[in-house]
């Protein structure tokens, strides 16, 4: 295990990243290339990053308590913090007794996800598109992971809040909103409880500015989704009683 | 009968401001001091009060006056200024400023002509001169011109700076006022009877001068027609009855809070800066009501009370304050409908003056965040200043204010909380620069900027080890030396301006009740006084500190060395000065550097507040720096935490810029460190927020993004057990975007303003000296302020 949290970013938000105030920390490096990513400056780790331990960032964290009202704490991002996943699940069993409220926000595409599940008390996953080919032709990611990630964090029974990025030209078919509807109901059902949300994201190209900066050329086209597109998979969602939020 | 029409009335304002951006030279004020200079020997043998008043009626009666075709009120400003305030003037230097000293300066400030030639001109200044006003404040500078050279402190007469409570008068009208007044002078002691008498006078002056516009808009509607002669013949009608009756509608009540205003400022003419209007919302809610107007209507009447504070081609008339919403002392929210109507008012206009304040607390309904939004993310447009109203109730409390008071707490200029009509706290008599007092006391009273021996210090020279050992223990000696030698001469200069007595503007600060004038320093005349002392460097000092710590720590024989480098401005020495850097720095949330802060302004504030005035009352600690860490920090030399020579000191509470480098929500920990229970004359700090962390599509969910994002952490956090701050101002933009406005004005600004924040008020961006617009820029602070 490393002794060691890379991080490339840090800063407090409100509500948008878990509940309450948080404090969210970006961590370096992941394991997927999505061509829309809005923070390409996480994707390697690099000799930018900052090199915490594992208490002296749970030290960090702990003085910062008086930002963490209503219900707030601490989320870990990316880059895909699954990566770092044995540091970050020892810094959250170390938040824990200090009653700090945890929360990851993760692509699930790993392995390694799953030993955070069962820790923190607050699950943020990308579900980018539920079909096969495409999610990996795009992005890498292999679908059946991530559903595994997923139907375990349902089965704790714990806050699970899935965020699909809504994209032109990658997931907004009527079969991809079936099919998104179809996984999520069986989440819900796994859940057998009330802590499933969905949100769904519209593209953007927050992050376009920064892939000069890092070399990278922005190569999606034509992202932007219509009303009409966001309103498909809304319906669906809506028609299966899926509980859909707006953070 | 005119009609009330909110289009039109509109259409009126907004040329009624063009045409008063026109005007370029201001030469009113001149004529009420020459006319009072003349009358001098006439009233030589009544009390100073009685002869003020005597004289000022004088001058009112041969001043100049007009009324604007665009007029829907009869009024302006205009002759109670002169363009002496440096910071809007594209000229200004921060090199060459060298505070307002000369009282007399101001004659500088007007053009030559035929009418006001050199000798006119000339011939008053040398009058001024031998006034004992003006000698008594020249001895008073001479006598602390060493230490105020370099700028260890700095003082001044205070001018302006007060909330008035007009209420009274708007209620009952100057009648009721002077009947009150003819009964005092029935029972009081002899000692008061000339006070009452010139107060009487300056009511009656205030009448005439609305007789005097009444016959000016009788004039006016002679040779009119159609709506232009009703609207001319609504003034005259209404200048018949107000200030002198109660108002009773809106219109009214605007009417008779301008003479009032006018007639106030004209009193103190030619700097009557940064006088506030107060709970603006309150004050004229109870009349809207009456007239049954709706928020249109209002607002377009309001949008001509706003352009009245406009004086000139850069709005002179500086720092002038209007504040709305707030609570009551159980907590119950004031906002009402005239608050959103003013906020129409200022946003339709986005004028350069008056400046918006808004007090906001727990309770704040979310509608007031959703109407602030537009003022927020308009690129531009002003901002108003932020203030929480539940941490004031708690500040005021404890300096002494009665609870029941605290609900008229509004702001005088740009920060300062005061009460309504009861309060003269002198607030910006003195000014404290703890960066200077650090410099001399590491180089035994010697300036490092100039190599001059500023004085001889009480904790003087020893070995550069034991000087930084013991450096803490110094400071706060040498500090305590200054800050009685600032006090002396700050009283003594309130001393000099109580020769000026403002027999009408005692009327609106409680002088009826206690037969004194606001500036008596025998008696006191308001309820509530005080002097204030702007704080400057704490962050500074704090770094200092804690930098000197880290290198006693790790490297003490670099002791002579880091003195020799603060003389040399570093030359030479990069290495230790990025050593020196390396330190921590206040405003990231750290424990030691934020500590230190917290240590420095508890001690500075107590000496501070145990200082006293010339009426034996506390001084009030205000750590706020209008612009000033810009010229007092020229005049510091290199500081131990990295800060070069020159460069400006942090801005009121904040870290220094570059410091906080860890975000917003860091640095507002580290903020809410800081003892603001101790802050009853007011702080400043201000966040330059980037506008894409707003992601919200409208203005009104951008507002109450704002509430989440910023407010709600700063000053309703529920965790915070301390007194959270309670004033903050914001520029929602980036570097870039101002850059871009100055290269191209046109495209950017076509109305050639472009409205922005320096400390508590709003500039237009294009008007300043490339320093100033410069200090705008580097204090945006973007890393400051990050939000993830």
């Amino acid at each position: 295990m490393s002794d060691y949290i890379y991080t490339f970013q840090k800063g407090f938000n409100y509500s948008q990243d878990g509940p309450g105030n948080r404090l969210v920390y970006h961590l370096s490096g992941c394991n997927l290339f999505c061509p829309w990513c809005s923070n390409p400056e996480g994707l390697k780790r690099t000799e930018n990053s900052k090199k915490y331990t594992i208490q002296e960032i749970s030290n960090e964290i702990t003085s910062c308590r008086m930002m963490f009202f209503e219900n707030g704490g601490v989320t870990f991002t990316g880059g895909e913090v699954s990566l770092q996943a044995d540091a970050v699940s020892e810094l959250c069993k170390m938040l824990k007794n200090e009653n700090i409220s945890t929360c990851i926000e993760t692509n699930a595409s790993l392995k390694d996800t799953a030993k955070l599940i069962d820790i923190v008390d607050y699950m943020i996953a990308d579900f980018k598109s539920p079909d096969k080919k495409t999610l990996k032709s795009v992005t890498g990611a292999d679908i059946e992971i991530i559903k595994e990630n997923l139907l375990k964090r349902a089965s704790t029974q714990k806050y699970l809040l899935i965020r699909i990025p809504l994209i032109n030209n990658f997931n907004t078919s009527y079969e991809n909103a079936r099919a998104f509807a179809e996984f999520f109901k069986e989440l819900t059902e796994k859940s057998k409880s009330d802590n499933i949300f969905i949100e769904i994201l519209t593209y953007h190209e927050y992050g376009k500015d920064k892939y000069e900066k890092e070399n990278l050329s922005y190569t999606f086209k034509d992202g932007f989704v219509s009303n009409e597109q966001v309103a498909i998979l809304k319906n669906e969602l809506e028609k299966n009683n899926l509980k859909i939020i707006k953070t | 009968m005119y009609e009330f029409n909110a289009k039109n009335l509109t259409a009126l304002a907004n040329d009624l401001f063009k045409e008063e951006r026109e005007i370029n030279n201001l030469t009113g004020w001149f004529i009420i001091k020459e006319t009072e200079s003349k009358f001098e020997e006439e009233y030589k043998n009544y009390s100073p009060m009685k002869k003020a008043a005597l004289k000022f009626r004088e001058a009112i009666k041969v001043l100049p006056l007009s009324i604007s075709d665009n007029a829907v009120f009869a009024g302006t400003q205009r002759d109670a200024f002169a363009r002496s305030y440096a910071l809007i003037n594209p000229t200004f230097k921060v090199e060459t400023f060298a505070g307002y000293c000369d009282p007399t300066a101001v004659y500088d400030d007007i053009t030559v002509t035929d009418e006001f030639t050199k000798e006119r001109i000339e011939s008053l200044r040398e009058i001024d001169k031998k006034t004992p006003y003006v000698k008594e404040l020249t001895e008073v500078y001479n006598s602390c011109e060493n230490l105020t050279g370099e700028v260890a402190f700095f003082i001044e007469q205070v001018t302006g700076h007060l909330i008035p409570d007009m209420r009274a008068i708007l209620k009952y009208g100057i009648k009721k006022l002077i009947k009150d007044i003819d009964e005092k002078l029935s029972e009081c002691s002899d000692d008061k009877k000339e006070n009452y008498e010139a107060m009487k006078i300056s009511l009656e002056t205030t009448v005439l001068l609305a007789e005097r516009y009444k016959k000016l808009a009788e004039e006016k509607a002679e040779i009119s027609d159609g709506d232009k002669k009703e609207r001319f013949t609504l003034i005259a009608d209404t200048l018949g009855k107000v200030p002198f009756e109660p108002a009773e509608s809106l219109y009214e009540a605007i009417q008779s809070y301008i003479i009032l205003w006018q007639t106030m400022c004209l009193e103190q003419a030619p700097n009557p800066f940064a006088f506030s209007v107060g709970n603006a919302d309150r004050i004229f809610e109870p009349y809207r009501e009456i007239s049954g107007f709706d928020r249109d209507t209002t607002a377009a009447l309001l949008k001509h009370f706003l352009v009245f504070f406009n004086v000139g081609d850069r709005s002179w008339a500086i720092s002038q304050n209007l504040i709305v919403s707030g609570r009551d002392k159980d907590g119950n929210d004031l906002t009402n409908d005239t608050t959103y109507a003013l906020l129409d008012a200022y946003y339709d206009m986005n004028l350069p003056q008056p400046i918006l304040s808004v007090k906001l607390h727990k309770n704040t309904p979310d509608k007031l965040y959703q109407e602030l939004g537009r003022f927020l993310f308009t690129p531009g447009c002003l901002t108003p200043s932020l203030f929480n109203d539940d941490s004031l109730y708690e500040v005021l409390s404890v300096s002494g204010v009665d609870i029941d008071d605290i609900a008229d707490t509004s702001i005088a200029g740009c920060q300062e909380p005061l009460i309504m009509g009861k309060d003269n706290a002198n607030t910006t008599n003195s000014w404290f620069n703890l960066g200077k007092i650090l410099e001399l006391t590491l180089n035994d009273g010697v300036s490092t900027v100039t190599g001059k021996k500023i004085c001889d210090l009480p904790e003087g020279n020893t070995d550069a080890l034991t000087l930084l050992k013991t450096v803490r223990e110094r400071f706060y000696k040498n500090a305590e030396y200054f800050c009685e030698e600032m006090v002396k001469a700050a009283n003594g200069a309130s001393r000099a301006i109580s020769n000026l007595p403002v027999p009408f503007l005692s009327t609106v600060m409680g002088g009826i009740e206690t037969g004194y004038d606001v500036r008596d320093i025998k008696n006191q005349g308001t309820k509530y006084n005080g002097s204030g002392c702007l704080i400057h460097g704490t962050s500074v000092v704090a770094d200092s500190f804690t930098a000197i710590d880290k290198l006693l720590a790790e490297r003490p024989q670099d002791a002579e060395r880091l003195l020799n480098a603060l003389k040399n401005n570093f030359q030479g020495d990069e290495e230790l000065r990025e050593f020196l850097l390396s330190a921590p720095k206040f405003g990231n949330n750290n424990e030691t550097a934020d500590n230190e802060a917290v240590e420095i302004t508890n001690k500075i504030a107590d000496m501070v507040r145990n200082q006293k005035n010339y009426l034996g009352n506390n001084f009030r600690p205000d750590f706020s720096t209008p612009s000033t860490h810009l010229l007092y920090g020229y005049w510091v030399g290199a500081l131990p935490c990295g800060r070069k020579s020159r460069d400006m000191l942090n801005y009121g509470v904040d870290p220094l810029y570059g410091e906080a480098q860890n975000g917003l929500g860091f640095r507002t920990l580290s903020l809410m460190k800081l003892p603001f229970r101790k802050m009853c004359g007011g702080y400043a700090s201000h966040f330059g927020i980037d506008p894409k962390y707003f992601v919200a599509s409208s203005y009104e969910d951008k507002g109450i993004e704002f509430k989440n994002k910023v407010m709600k952490p700063l000053f309703f956090n529920e965790l915070n057990k301390n007194v959270s701050p309670f004033y903050l101002y914001v520029n929602v933009t980036t570097a870039e975007i101002l850059r871009k406005v100055l290269a191209e004005p046109k495209k950017y600004a076509p109305s050639g303003v472009y409205i922005m924040r320096i400390h508590g008020t709003f500039v237009n961006f294009l008007d300043l000296s490339p320093a100033i617009q410069q200090d705008i820029i580097t204090r945006l602070d973007p890393q400051s302020t990050a939000i993830c």
